[in-house]
């Protein structure tokens, strides 16, 4: 299997304060021919290529043909990937995806991540080392404008267009993300309720800087921490919590660390929250530590593409020792911005009962997909088949349902809690065996 | 992609101009192995060692590949791609193994190993009888525009692959089979596409593999036989870890 990535939201996140050279006629049929054919081709809904896709290529054609510049190209691109009305379809300006060698750096960022709570947009995490902190942001404060542009304006316009109102917010935050990301040292004005704008100037990310293919370099990074909790029965449950903010190979091996230091705990947490997904060939590693069969975690099935997520068990350590996956009791974290890969995970453990999920329902976001560089230098995403977790649900539109919904909640945000991740402790700390 | 990967390194073929009527199966395989191997050198050959780039257009990836075959069915190969590390595959002649920083390690086994064993074996590179059980025409095909003739090889291990020999070079054009991988079984396709005379011996360097809705190309920039260093085949310490139990 080609090691595809399935990385949700990229094209919403990406798709901000590029240039806009010239380009010819030729070069912008040839990159929309490019674009419409690989999906004519790999599309795995061939029902809607059959009826619609050829009529959609003759109304748009003659719009790319006359386009001048990127701006005007990318949007009919971005008209023909909006068509088929599914997630993993998105056009990559290539400022933002050098070729191999071209010397990718991870856009900046402002050190802060957002979501909805109690219906308002808030900040949810903040880099304590990142520019955010330094201009005085902090968890639970309400966002009411980025860049002088509304965030109820914002709303009001996706609402207009999206009336499922899952995928509007989901969306809302998607952009509210990518207004915070751009070049390092920009700066973007940050408005809090009862406050006036801040700027901010946008920094490196934290994380370990890394470029799969065609995707844009990102940051990526596993935490892990131990936390001791009381069990009502008495006596204290130690769970570790581990976080992984993608699926990308270069922390592969921090996350194999992270559990191979966690082997004698009595539970462990995995937080996916904002986790956007990656290559889905991490899937059979990680979900190897924690079963111990050859499982699957589901299967993917496209026209020329049919497999299963089979588990590989981890039975040895990083240093040649044999051992046995964990056997305690593991909760895994998702919220609206968990999606792609991560859900293929979370559903597929969910599925096999061997995690208990905790949070608000994900993204819905979970296709596989491919990178196509086209002609004009942009990168073509575009799913390449269907997926089906363990119980043959379809995750995409759908999202992955927690078994304890724990939303969050501002006020605990400002309180300096994490109501999703102490009930997910709370619950290790009745369930683990001592 | 590593098993598709492995089967395309381990399927090296070799060239020589004769022109042998091909009227059986077993003609064609006895053209193809006296084409690839005229002076019978193959029982002799301590091993080879290749290095090429490996990539996957369709997803932008890029990396390095080396390989080195051993006498009589060792095989152990690298591809390292930037942001996803090395992929290594091997057979020392007992274990089958992959490891790589997604998956972990893993230990082949059942079809997988037995597949892996076969295309790991020099006998399998010469389509040698012993190693497989039956060979049947299928019938004329025309892949890239070259003349070749379809031929069922079954193997020993009893799995098939159908390849198209070329009537023109005797040379195989293309190669037909399903593999076997945890994710299920998928079939790849590979087109051999360029070859190159390595000390009398011709090697196809240049290879296109279709699989599971995506194509890879190998590009061998430098082949030569030579006998690998002691420990290349030495199974790596979490495979050991693995076989341990």
């Amino acid at each position: 299997m080609p090691n595809v990535p399935s990385l949700a939201g990229l094209a919403v996140l990406v798709a901000t304060s590029v240039g806009s050279a010239q380009v010819q006629p030729d070069l912008a049929r040839a990159t929309f021919d490019s674009a419409w054919s690989t999906i004519d081709r790999t599309y795995w809904d061939t029902t809607f290529v059959r009826g619609r896709w050829r009529a959609i290529h003759d109304s748009l054609r003659p719009v790319a043909a006359a386009a001048r510049d990127d701006e005007s190209l990318r949007r009919v691109l971005g008209a023909l990937v909006a068509a088929p009305g599914q997630s993993h379809f998105g056009v990559i300006p290539r400022e933002l995806v050098p070729a191999p060698g071209g010397g990718a750096t991870a856009r900046g960022g402002a050190g802060i991540d957002l979501r909805l709570a109690d219906g308002r947009l808030v900040v949810w995490r903040v880099d304590s080392a990142g520019p955010a902190a330094l201009a005085g942001f902090s968890p639970g404060l309400e966002i009411v404008a980025i860049n002088g542009r509304s965030v109820d304006s914002l709303r009001q316009s996706i609402a207009a267009v999206t009336p499922d109102g899952f995928a509007a917010d989901r969306l809302v935050l998607q952009i509210a993300a990518g207004r915070l990301a751009g070049p390092v040292g920009d700066s973007v004005r940050i408005r809090t309720a009862g406050a006036r704008d801040r700027v901010v100037y946008l920094a490196a990310p934290s994380g370990q800087v890394t470029q799969f293919g065609n995707l844009p370099a990102l940051a990526v990074s596993v935490t892990s921490g131990v936390r001791e909790v009381r069990a009502a029965a008495g006596g204290t449950r130690r769970i570790g919590v581990i976080g992984l903010t993608a699926w990308f190979p270069a922390v592969a091996r921090d996350f194999d660390r992270a559990i191979d230091a966690a082997r004698g705990l009595d539970g462990i947490v995995i937080d996916l929250r904002g986790n956007p997904g990656g290559v889905i060939g991490m899937l059979a590693g990680v979900a190897g530590h924690f079963i111990d069969t050859a499982a699957s975690l589901g299967a993917v099935r496209g026209r020329q593409l049919s497999m299963r997520f089979a588990v590989n068990p981890r039975r040895v350590t990083l240093d040649g020792t044999p051992t046995v996956p964990f056997r305690g009791p593991v909760a895994i974290l998702i919220d609206p911005m968990t999606a792609s890969t991560s859900e293929f995970f979370a559903a597929g453990l969910q599925a096999l009962g061997r995690a208990r999920v905790f949070g608000d329902v994900s993204a819905g976001q979970a296709l596989p997909s491919l990178m196509l560089r086209l002609p004009n230098g942009d990168v073509l995403m575009h799913p390449i088949a269907d997926h089906l977790d363990a119980a043959g649900r379809r995750v995409e539109g759908v999202g992955v349902r927690p078994d304890m919904m724990a939303p969050l909640v501002a006020a605990d945000l400002r309180a300096g809690r994490d109501g999703p991740l102490d009930a997910a402790l709370a619950w290790l700390a009745e369930t683990a065996q001592q | 992609m590593r098993t598709t990967v492995v089967r395309a390194v381990a399927l090296v073929s070799l060239l020589a101009p004769s022109v042998v009527s091909a009227q059986t199966a077993e003609a064609i395989l006895t053209r193809f192995a006296k084409t690839v191997d005229p002076n019978g050198k193959a029982a002799s050959l301590p091993g080879f060692k290749s290095t090429g780039t490996f990539e996957v257009p369709a997803a932008g990836l890029t990396g390095q590949l080396m390989s080195w075959q051993g006498q009589p069915n060792q095989a152990v190969m690298t591809i390292t791609i930037p942001g996803i590390g090395d992929i290594k595959r091997g057979f020392d002649g007992t274990v089958g193994w992959s490891l790589d920083a997604m998956q972990g390690p893993r230990v082949l086994a059942d079809k997988e190993l037995a597949e892996m064993a076969e295309q790991s074996d020099f006998a399998a590179m010469f389509r040698s009888a012993g190693i497989r059980t039956a060979a049947e025409i299928v019938g004329p095909a025309t892949v890239g525009g070259e003349a070749c003739t379809n031929v069922k090889i079954t193997w020993r291990s009893g799995r098939s692959t159908t390849e198209c020999y070329s009537t023109t070079t005797g040379l195989v054009v293309e190669s037909k089979s399903m593999q076997s991988s945890p994710m299920g079984d998928m079939e790849a396709v590979t087109r051999y596409l360029e070859w190159k005379d390595v000390e009398g011996i011709k090697m196809a360097v240049r290879m296109e593999i279709t699989a599971a809705g995506a194509q890879q190309v190998i590009r061998l920039t430098s082949v030569e036989i030579a006998t690998a260093p002691a420990g290349t085949f030495d199974l790596p310490a979490e495979i050991k870890g693995l076989v341990k139990r």
